[in-house]
């Protein structure tokens, strides 16, 4: 059995908070890697992610982080992932990491994931720059996480988000702001590709438990939702192991808009 | 109105409710002092609530502040938690 530890939206600050350090710093007590689902950082400053850095320093487990809207909102997003780097952080946008535990082998892709809504009340491709730059963003990104899922040879496959593939776990947040949440778009790209765990952040105000439209668990882990420095998740690998495969793509059907089942409204 | 930055956000004149739950809102989220996108704003019998989970003491007092610079006449009720961070809980088995 492979233990994860996951939170997202901690949202540090230029000064630690000593419970959060104190917490965080507990993990390899129970788990094997460390998940970080976004909003690592209040503004997203270089200076934020040093205070992270340094609350995770000597960490004895892997720690594996995504990076949420928060931390691109100072323009310093390279900043940040280069001061979670150099402090052994692996911060992931669009690539995968297999981590090998006692347990197994687990495989993680990650992204920051954006909005759009989920289907039957979702953003379409059309009409002004704007509208399009927004959903194309999500897809660029949801192919991304697909093609990053479907390489990983592991014995547990993990998509590690901060926008929500689903509306399940947002359940608590206002109905109208579900588009700016997540998009379905995302599961499409878990489905697709096959995993045994996606979680992510973002929606403070959601629930922790969902699945995908193909059955995967989905798990928000927003500290204000789960109330704890992290929640450990111990999952069974699978048999047989996930085998790489590699997702074709063309221009006109990007892979997370390709039909699964029945005509499709585009 | 002053957003990023400013100490002393400055309060709207009479206008709808509706319209100052966005303000507030927006200076939530956009004033760097606590920059929260997570918080409920709502307005009944004409006191304005604050709802959600925040992350400590210091920042549930910054947003409280805050709108009380931004909803004018508004009474505003600050019903934010704090999220006490106990363990991790029981872990959840997958299989």
């Amino acid at each position: 059995m492979i233990r994860l530890a996951a939170v997202g939206d901690i949202h540090v600050g230029e000064q630690a908070d000593p419970a959060l350090r104190d917490g965080l710093r507990s993990a390899p007590e129970c788990a094997d890697v460390l998940l970080l689902a976004g909003d690592l950082t209040r503004h997203g400053t270089a200076a934020e992610a040093a205070t992270l850095a340094d609350s995770l320093a000597g960490t004895s487990i892997p720690v594996v982080a995504v990076l949420g809207n928060h931390d691109h909102h100072s323009d310093e997003a390279p900043a940040v992932i280069d001061t979670l780097e150099q402090s052994g952080v692996t911060v992931l946008e669009g690539g995968g990491a297999v981590i090998d535990t006692p347990g197994g082998r687990v495989g993680i892709a990650g992204v920051k994931g954006f909005g759009g809504g989920f289907a039957g009340a979702c953003a379409s491709d059309f009409g002004e720059p704007e509208m399009k730059a927004f959903v194309q963003h999500t897809r660029t990104i949801s192919n991304t996480l697909a093609r990053a899922l479907a390489t990983l040879e592991c014995d547990v496959r993990v998509a590690l988000l901060h926008y929500s593939p689903v509306p399940d776990t947002l359940r608590g947040e206002p109905l109208e702001i579900f588009p700016f949440l997540g998009s379905y778009l995302l599961a499409e790209a878990v489905d697709e590709a096959g995993a045994d765990l996606a979680l992510h952040g973002h929606a403070h105000r959601g629930t922790e438990r969902g699945v995908t439209p193909g059955g995967v668990r989905v798990r928000n882990v927003a500290l204000p939702v789960i109330r704890a420095p992290f929640r450990v998740f111990e999952v069974e690998p699978r048999r047989p192991p996930w085998a790489a495969r590699h997702l074709e793509e063309t221009a006109a059907t990007p892979l997370a808009s390709r039909p699964v089942a029945g005509p499709r409204r585009s | 109105m002053s957003v990023q930055g400013s100490q002393h956000a400055e309060p709207l004149p009479e206008q709808p409710p509706e319209y100052v739950v966005a303000h507030v809102q927006e200076a939530l989220a956009t004033d760097t002092r606590v920059a929260e996108l997570g918080i409920g704003v709502s307005v009944a019998g004409g006191r304005l609530f604050l709802t959600g989970t925040v992350s400590s003491d210091e920042q549930r007092d910054r947003a409280g502040d805050l709108a009380v610079e931004v909803a004018g006449d508004l009474e505003v009720c600050n019903d934010l938690e704090v999220a006490q961070l106990g363990g991790p809980g029981v872990p959840e088995r997958l299989a």
